[in-house]
């Protein structure tokens, strides 16, 4: 009898998937019906877009950005952001470089993903320590590690010439499928599963949706902070080594505007930046959607700074259909007190 | 409009209520014939009638989920019915937002103030429609001089220059109320207006709502203490489940009628009788001569297990401030607390959940609710065990529903799913929850502040009895509140704060709402009250 009640009934089963599943579900398909639209609308378009090569290497720049995004969803969960993504990328990526003239292409990649952990930490440790917006912190450290990356290298680029192995990293495939889109899924696994099954990722959650009462539940505010920061520090990494692949030849006036990527992807894909939950997946198929244009731009031979533009767009579009969003589920809520 | 006017003439009941209430004016102010409204899967109202005349206060009550707040929401004009009409002075109206309620006369007052923390208290009253000269400019003379009319007609006296961050919880609320005076609102509703006011400021509350009657303005009233509706309401409807159960004048109406009317039964005699515990045990918490610059100097006694002890004060007491010194989100300045002997130390509330105190916080909103995380997460958020046996990094998911199907029945949290979003819960079920929350920590020592703040009489005696229940099974437990009554009918002894200092510290035996207010103003307690 007891048993039997205990079974949720019909109606309840629906009204989970209707109410916080839907929405989820949603808040991913609204950017992946954009993006399905913009592929196709690109392969009509563009002649040449819908090539295994060019498909290839609008996946790999896409999982680039895809990478720091998921680390910056981390960032925006919990009610902050990250501006020195751009400058970590470029950084680790030269510490890359010059590290694979001296040792194993392993320690090479292990140092660059130190050294963005290191940065990352720092950051967090500023932010919590100090008490500083994370927006000041990291707004200031984007110019730091630019000047670190410039003075390392003097103003002049550094070959990767002697690493086919490193070289893999970006051309090499695995069940046709190029390496760096695996890389990016594989940290994509690795964070959701961060994110919704630790008490890491709902205490990330928890501080961007009331930070006092996060506090008032006895959790490590500073500790926490600090590791997201870490977190997407080394996703920022992740990135440069990527892209020291990708290119071979490095220098500091790359990952310019990078932050700016990392952020749109992120909200794009349905992380409203009033913190309180990530979205992973929506993440993803908007860093998919900003290299599928990207890509069609290329093609179509539109002069590259109107990506800039593109981009900003995007972003401010983002921010609109977030804050229409909100205020839509604000009033469906109102219902019951 | 003349099919209007018909749609929207006054029953024969209407007019016999007329009669009674406001004397005079036979057509009522604001009257909802047969709303309804539907939400996915839950029907908050079922073919509602209300209406409301221009001099009467008329309150509204009924359990959590009964629908208050959605009948409020519609008259505010935040949500639309799925059936029904309201009409207004006569004329049917549909609101659109909340703005055109506003401009229709209608002023809501709910718990949540619409008002900027950072301006003064005379901004405050003129925002958005501030006095201007000519060419364009603020017209300061204009402004003091209006906003001190109103503020003298009411009784307030703060500073007009005062910012408003820095005016206590009631003034903040008088400043509302002023704002809708000056807007010449013709209806007020007011949603638990008392709810975070002590005695001092409902007294003077209900001095001005005696003085909106006067005015002729209708007061729609809000509020699960049903003594304050016998003190200042003519009329009284009572929902429950969505439906209207009646609506009577409240002479010659008991307490007991409306309890019976809101739970569909007579509420449970032995509930509200206080049961003894069994003798105290050993001293769980021992503070001595406690300092904190400001708020609180040379606090001492003694919390042991088993016991419930209230504390007790105003605003400004320190009662505030005791609990969140013992919890790590104040610093003492001097004294110690001892538990088990030992010296604590705590500098955040996570040390403090480590040696096992646990504090509920006062306003849920702010310090305690987890918006964008399911029931169950809400719930576990503090919780000790979680963590899968491989690793104490991949919570459990097994051992986290079991976690909180136990605490769902013994707390009786009334939740679609558990990972429906804590949002969409009634306050009382979001009460239970965070009560659930300072269980599940698995501390020993439990501060519970206003325990059943928002909270209806069904939840109230639930939560009681719970407190008593923890204290059974080998809790300590603090129940700091603004709720006399609440304290009478929990504490095991009773904590006074007068302006920092403890004023008293009352046994069973002189535990009484008198003695408790005697010594929280500040008064000793006589021999013959004891």
């Amino acid at each position: 009898m007891s048993n039997f009640r205990r079974l949720p009934s019909v109606r309840t089963i629906f009204e989970l998937s209707h109410a916080t599943r839907l929405v989820q579900v949603a808040e991913s398909l609204g950017v992946f019906v954009l993006l399905v639209i913009v592929v196709v609308g690109a392969s009509i378009l563009a002649p040449g877009f819908f090539t295994y090569t060019n498909l290839t290497n609008t996946l790999i720049t896409a999982s680039i950005t895809a990478v720091t995004g998921l680390g910056m969803t981390f960032a925006i969960a919990m009610g902050g952001f990250d501006l020195s993504v751009g400058s970590i990328q470029v950084l680790t990526a030269i510490v890359a470089a010059g590290l694979l003239s001296i040792v194993d292409p392993a320690l090479a990649i292990l140092g660059a993903l130190l050294t963005g952990l290191a940065i990352g930490l720092w950051n967090g440790i500023l932010i919590s320590k100090l008490r500083l917006p994370a927006f000041v912190v990291t707004f200031g450290m984007m110019s730091v590690v630019r000047g670190i990356a410039l003075l390392v290298t003097q103003g002049q680029s550094v070959m990767i010439t002697n690493h086919i192995e490193f070289g893999l990293l970006n051309n090499g495939k695995i069940f046709g499928l190029p390496v760096p889109f695996l890389i990016m899924i594989a940290v994509f696994i690795l964070l959701s599963l961060l994110l919704k099954h630790t008490p890491f990722g709902r205490h990330t959650c928890a501080i961007g949706g009331n930070r006092s009462a996060a506090v008032a539940s006895g959790i490590n505010i500073d500790r926490v902070t600090i590791s997201v920061f870490g977190l997407v520090g080394v996703t920022a990494a992740i990135s440069g080594v990527m892209l020291a692949s990708q290119l071979m030849i490095v220098d500091a006036t790359l990952g310019v505007g990078f932050e700016l990527q990392a952020i749109t992807v992120s909200v794009l894909g349905g992380t409203s930046l009033s913190g309180g939950h990530g979205n992973l997946v929506g993440t993803v198929f908007a860093a998919l959607l900003l290299a599928t244009i990207a890509s069609a731009l290329n093609i179509l031979k539109v002069i590259p700074f109107y990506q800039y533009l593109a981009l900003g767009v995007l972003l401010i579009f983002a921010l609109a259909i977030d804050t229409a969003r909100r205020a839509f589920i604000a009033k469906s809520l109102l219902s019951r007190a | 409009m003349p099919r209007q006017k018909i749609g929207c003439a006054p029953t024969a009941e209407t007019e016999m209520a007329t009669g009674q209430a406001s004397g005079g004016s036979p057509e009522p102010l604001l009257s909802l014939t047969g709303i309804s409204k539907q939400f996915p899967g839950v029907r908050a109202l079922d073919s509602v009638d209300f209406d409301l005349f221009p001099g009467e206060v008329h309150a509204l009550v009924g359990e959590n989920g009964a629908g208050k707040s959605t009948l409020i929401n519609i008259i505010s004009g935040l949500l639309h019915p799925t059936a029904g009409k309201i009409c207004l002075a006569g004329h049917e109206v549909a609101f659109a937002s909340s703005m055109q309620a506003q401009k229709a006369g209608i002023s809501t007052i709910t718990q949540e103030f619409n008002l900027v923390p950072q301006l003064t208290v005379a901004e405050n009253i003129f925002l958005g429609r501030e006095p201007t000269r000519r060419i364009g400019l603020l017209d300061w003379r204009e402004i003091k001089r209006r906003a001190s009319e109103i503020l003298r007609e009411l009784g307030l006296n703060v500073p007009l220059g005062q910012r408003v961050s820095y005016l206590s919880v009631g003034d903040r609320q008088l400043v509302e109320i002023a704002k809708a005076l000056s807007l010449q609102f013709r209806i007020i509703t007011m949603d638990e207006p008392t709810a975070a006011l002590n005695a001092t400021e409902v007294a003077r509350l209900f001095a001005i709502i005696e003085k909106l009657k006067q005015r002729r303005v209708a007061v729609l009233y809000v509020s699960h203490r049903l003594g304050e509706i016998f003190r200042i309401a003519d009329r009284v409807t009572v929902l429950r489940d969505g439906k209207r159960v009646d609506t009577r004048p409240v002479e010659g109406l008991t307490e007991n009628d409306v309890v019976t009317m809101m739970l569909g039964r007579a509420l449970k005699k032995e509930a509200l009788i206080y049961q003894a515990s069994p003798a105290a045990g050993e001293v769980a918490l021992s503070i001595k001569s406690l300092s904190v610059p400001g708020f609180l100097s040379d606090i001492s006694f003694d919390l042991r297990v088993g016991e419930v002890m209230g504390c007790a004060g105003l605003v400004g007491s320190g009662r505030y401030e005791l609990t969140r010194t013992l919890f790590g989100l104040l610093r003492a300045s001097g004294g110690t607390v001892e538990i088990n002997g030992q010296i604590l130390r705590v500098a955040t509330p996570g040390d403090a959940i480590r040696r096992g105190i646990y504090m509920l916080p006062e306003e849920r909103k702010v310090e305690g609710i987890l918006p964008d995380l399911t029931v169950r997460e809400n719930l576990l958020i503090s919780a000790k065990r979680l963590f899968h046996r491989l690793s104490e990094l991949l919570i459990d998911a097994k051992e986290e529903q079991n976690q909180y199907e136990r605490m769902r029945k013994s707390l009786d949290i009334r939740a679609s799913s558990s990972s429906q979003r804590i949002t969409k819960l009634s306050g009382g079920n979001q009460q239970k929850v965070m009560l659930g929350r300072a269980l599940t920590s698995e501390s020993r020592i439990l501060l519970l502040n206003e325990p059943t703040r928002g909270v209806d009489v069904g939840t109230r005696v639930e939560i009681h009895a719970a407190i008593r229940k923890l204290a059974e099974q080998g809790c300590a437990v603090i129940v700091s509140s603004t709720d006399i009554p609440e304290l009478v009918s929990v504490s095991d002894r009773c904590l006074v704060l007068s302006r920092g200092r403890m004023n008293g510290l009352l046994d069973r035996i002189q535990i009484n709402e008198d003695n408790i207010t005697a010594l929280a103003i500040g008064q000793q307690i006589t021999a013959d009250n004891q």
